[in-house]
């Protein structure tokens, strides 16, 4: 097969050696070029016709989000960002990514220590990947801002939706999520694999698109119906049930399967402290994270579904989830929020039911 | 990552910073020849933002910590046009360099602080100066654990929050954690419990009294300090305050007790004392030391100490300062109430501008000012029919202003009513007792108009209980006598009467002269001091036992303060020195043995028991340590027209100030 031929754009020096020095280290890549700002890597791409872009967001002359405009659409091609650790380069990877960008990696922040050793795997994954996926021309995610009415009162929810997402996660959770109405009776968990300092500005920027209120998971948060709480970067959510309702429990417990938050982490705590009343949901990403633990959501009576590939940035974990079996669903993402919808009538009905009696 | 690998990363980005360095140290150099160039400030803060990013791979926090406020400095649409811009960007690059060549010798980089005082200095702003990320406020209580806190409460049952503070010398956390969970055991239900980074706080479900529930918790060398609240329903916010919302709490006004503001200025007030003691040794030395160079530099620093302190006492003043507005506030009521009681309608018309005026004035004229409006209501202020009789409106109009006159506040009381009748003052003061018949007969229109301020004087021919009953002008003018003030009156039959208050804005230091008496020092405060003159001894003559003089033309009243004080008689000299000063429109010669200068004066009130006299309103003492009595004008005069009757106007003296 032949190797990945990768463009990096950065207007660092520094990490126009230093990227191309950490892809080297696999043999399935190969840095064709580098740029320095947007137009010049334009040029570029049309001289060493390269599979994917590393993009910096950050860049002279044009910048960051245009060159990715140009380059998606007059090329076709994936792009990985490489983003800044600072609110404003949270807030900016998040529009790229609406406007199509394949995934994030956040840059470095210490060199000598192991960091750089996950982000370097983490990169190559990515790019690897994003070649083997051809784009899809997605609709922008717009993000439509949603006045929330007054906050009333959320209710304990008995029904417990818990997400697994990766690469392609921030799209897709928004088209998802922005679906649900606010009085959507059950409670939300999500793991999406992103790395610390992008969770909480992600999960503001979910809240303000969609009628559910949607939070950066606390230790101690109650589950409550029409909220989503989103695990923090680099630690682990889990479920536990208290005698006067479910409540979520951030720990730092050694990664799983290499992802801290870790999908399997949660379905696990689902199946354990919600049983029946649980529904997993295994949507876009790399790898097998959850694929595993869903078979226990399911063993325990719980609902289980995978987004179907037609939907998927990449059909990795859903993928790997039907493989084994667990998957009781393919759902298209349009469909997501219905069918979700759909159940929790069900368990609303059987829960009224049951109080009458 | 390997450990060759990291350098080799490194040896990269001293390589690369260098080369970016440069690149700032040239664009700041055009920034500063040609300012003003939004585009150059982004390439440089592009460069920033590259260097901010490339140290953070690197690790080397405190550049990139550095590099991320400068570039957050680096306002695009401001900091083109703020000259020092250039300047804090080649300070940067000096900074970076030294930091860069400490990081390759493995050195501690250079403090941060100063750079980070003139970023401050240019943007003090709130992103600014915060760091990268915002400390998470002390644990609160977890949305589970306000659960359970409320669901006791609306059961009826009391929780309360206990939070204990482990002793230092607590040999083991896990035997205290032990220890105390027996303790909470003997009082209750814990439905909660947080860690502090100095102890424990948990929230208990107990049916004892808190003192009980402090006794039972505290543990002898396991815990230093128990304090228990009892909760009531979300007793924490449900959600921690944005930081947006955060930022725009504005800083409520500061509340002070009055007590520590008079601390303050009296202490601004010793300053001053100190200052003339200084400025004594400083004249000595002069004198002394007349070619010493050290005297240009101690008359420098003198000149910039005092400035600082009249800046010091200026702010300290303002402190004190409140609005007249607050005086006015209560004026329509009273005036509601008074035209209702004697069944007139008045308009009140307020105007107090941005008047202000010491606290401690405001506080002492209320009641007066009140008794004016009173006053002006039920005497000055017609009734409907007389009113329209005389061709006027049938409501009378009230109004009543303030306004800043150089260093005095004037307050005025004006009515459009009947106004004051000269004959009239002089019939009922005569028939009152307070003056006789050939006293009435010379009294100028505004010496008449005084008469109502006279003690026990009062025009209305019957005691209402609006006013005129006991306290009378007189009282207010008592009160504006004791606040350094004058008061004048101004009337037009048939058109109104108008009452000011001239006040010093403040009553704690004044400008004095100094004037010498029989060996003693008094001081004129300088406001009420028109001019200093001489005057030829032989051009002093006696009219009907007074002393007057003419000066260009106008007959002037002086008054011997030997005389008043009590002093035997000066040796005779042959020209007198003679302060001119100025009371209710007239002018008068107040005649002292010499003119000791001019001085800034602390003023120390004085009560009763220290003075008898109520010539002397305040004393002061000098830098060398004389004690000085200030002279309260206005007594001085009305003292000395009393002692003998006033001389027969010679012509209309101007009018009311």
């Amino acid at each position: 097969m032949n190797p990945v031929r990768v463009l990096v754009v950065d207007d660092s020096a520094l990490m126009r050696k230093l990227i191309p020095s950490i892809l080297k280290r696999d043999p399935a890549i190969e840095v064709v070029g580098t740029a320095l700002d947007g137009e010049f890597a334009l040029k570029k791409i049309e001289e060493v016709k390269p599979n994917v872009v590393t993009l910096d967001l950050e860049m002279p002359r044009m910048d960051g989000l245009e060159t990715l405009r140009q380059i998606t659409r007059r090329f076709e091609l994936p792009v990985v960002i490489v983003s800044a650790h600072s609110r404003k380069g949270a807030s900016a990877t998040f529009k790229a990514l609406s406007l199509g960008a394949f995934d994030f990696v956040a840059k470095p922040q210490d060199a000598a220590s192991a960091q750089l050793d996950s982000i370097a795997t983490e990169l190559i994954a990515k790019i690897k990947a994003a070649a083997h996926c051809p784009v899809k021309r997605q609709q922008p995610a717009e993000a439509v801002a949603v006045t929330k009415k007054s906050p009333k009162q959320k209710p304990r929810a008995r029904t417990v939706v818990a997400i697994g997402v990766s690469t392609g996660g921030p799209n897709a959770l928004q088209q998802a999520l922005s679906k649900l109405p606010a009085d959507f009776p059950a409670a939300i968990v999500i793991v999406q694999h992103m790395p610390q300092g992008f969770t909480a500005p992600f999960a503001k920027r979910l809240d303000e698109c969609c009628a559910i209120d949607v939070k950066e998971a606390e230790s101690g948060d109650l589950l409550l119906g029409g909220r989503a709480l989103i695990a923090p970067g680099d630690r682990h959510l889990k479920i536990r049930r208290m005698p006067l309702g479910h409540v979520v429990v951030i720990s730092d417990d050694e990664p799983v399967g290499g992802h801290r938050p870790s999908v399997d982490v949660l379905f696990r705590s689902l199946a354990k402290e919600v049983g029946s009343s649980g529904i997993a949901v295994l949507m876009t990403g790399m790898g097998d994270d959850g694929a595993d633990a869903m078979g226990a959501v399911k063993e325990a009576g719980g609902l289980t579904l995978a987004q179907d590939e037609e939907s998927c940035v990449v059909f990795g974990m859903p993928r790997a989830a039907i493989q084994r079996g667990h998957v009781m669903k393919v759902v298209d993402l349009d469909k997501l929020a219905t069918i979700l919808q759909q159940h929790c009538a069900v368990e609303k009905a059987v829960a009224v039911g049951e109080k009458t009696r | 990552m390997r450990e060759d690998h990291a350098n080799e990363i490194k040896q990269l980005f001293f390589e690369s910073a260098q080369e970016l360095l440069q690149t700032l140290n040239e664009e700041a150099v055009r920034l500063e020849q040609r300012p003003d160039n939004e585009e150059l400030i982004r390439d440089i803060r592009r460069s920033v933002h590259t260097l901010k990013g490339d140290s953070a791979v690197c690790g080397f926090r405190e550049m990139s910590e550095t590099a991320h406020r400068l570039e957050d400095a680096l306002d695009p649409v401001r900091a083109p046009h703020d000259p020092r811009t250039a300047a804090l960007i080649l300070q940067g690059v000096d900074l970076f360099t030294s930091m860069l060549e400490a990081y390759r010798q493995h050195k501690a980089p250079p403090d941060t602080a100063e750079f980070f005082a003139r970023i401050f200095e240019l943007v003090p702003r709130e992103d600014a100066i915060s760091g990268a990320t915002p400390t998470k406020l002390p644990s609160s209580w977890t949305e589970y654990e306000r659960l359970a806190i409320d669901e006791a409460i609306a059961r009826g049952q009391r929780v309360y929050q206990v939070a204990i503070r482990i002793a230092p010398e607590c040999p083991s956390p896990a035997i205290a954690e032990q220890m105390l969970a027996a303790a909470f055991a003997s009082c209750g239900e814990v439905l909660a419990r947080a860690h502090d980074t100095s102890g424990l706080r948990v929230a208990l479900v107990s049916t004892h009294a808190p003192h009980t529930i402090a006794e039972k918790c505290k543990v002898p060398a396991v815990t230093a300090g128990v304090n228990v609240q009892e909760l009531g329903i979300t007793a924490e916010p449900a959600a921690q305050p944005s930081e947006d919302s955060a930022a725009k709490v504005r800083t409520p006004a500061l509340r002070v007790a009055p007590e520590r503001v008079d601390e303050l200025l009296n202490l601004a007030g010793e300053l001053v004392v100190a200052r003339s003691m200084l400025q004594e040794a400083l004249s000595d030395f002069a004198a002394r030391f007349p070619r010493d160079p050290a005297r240009t530099a101690l008359n420098d620093a003198f000149a910039f100490h005092s400035r600082l302190l009249n800046e010091l006492h200026k702010s300290v003043m303002k402190v004190r300062m409140v609005p007249v507005e607050q005086l006015f506030r209560r004026v329509p009521r009273v005036v509601r109430d008074a035209a209702r009681f004697c069944g007139k309608t008045v308009n009140v018309e307020l105007s107090a501008g941005d008047a202000e005026v010491d606290k401690s004035v405001l506080d002492e004229l209320s009641d007066s000012l009140l008794h004016l409006v009173r006053n002006a209501v039920d005497h000055g202020i017609e009734k409907p029919e007389e009113r329209v009789a005389a061709g006027k409106t049938s409501a009378g109009t009230l109004r009543l202003s303030a306004s800043h006159e150089g260093n005095r506040v004037v307050i005025e009381v004006a009515d459009d009513g009947r106004g004051l009748s000269r004959d009239r003052l002089v019939e009922r003061a005569i028939d009152l007792g307070l003056i006789t018949a050939a006293e009435g007969a010379r009294m100028s229109e505004a010496e008449a108009r005084q008469l109502i301020v006279r003690p026990g004087f009062t025009t209305a021919e019957r005691v209402t209980e609006i006013s005129g009953r006991g306290i009378g002008m007189d009282a207010v003018r008592a009160v504006v006598d004791r606040l350094k003030g004058w008061m004048t009156i101004d009337s037009e039959p048939g058109a109104g009467t108008t009452v000011r208050i001239h006040l010093p804005l403040t009553l704690a230091i004044i400008r004095a002269l100094l004037v010498g008496v029989a060996g003693r020092t008094y001081a004129l405060p300088l406001e009420s001091v028109q001019e200093i003159t001489r005057i030829d001894a032989d051009s002093v003559h006696s009219v009907e036992g007074r002393q007057v003089t003419e000066l260009r033309g106008e007959l002037l009243r002086l008054v011997r303060l030997r005389d008043l004080l009590g002093a035997g008689p000066d040796q005779p000299r042959r020209s007198l020195f003679t302060v001119i000063v100025s009371h209710a429109g007239r002018r008068y010669g107040i005649i002292g043995d010499e003119l000791m200068g001019e001085e800034e004066l602390v003023i120390k009130g004085l009560d009763d028991q220290t003075i008898s006299t109520d010539l002397v309103s305040g004393a002061s003492i000098l830098g060398n340590g004389t004690v000085v009595l200030v002279l309260n004008v206005v007594v001085v005069i009305d003292r000395s027209s009393r002692i003998a009757p006033p001389p027969p106007p010679l012509r209309t003296v101007g009018v009311p100030a």
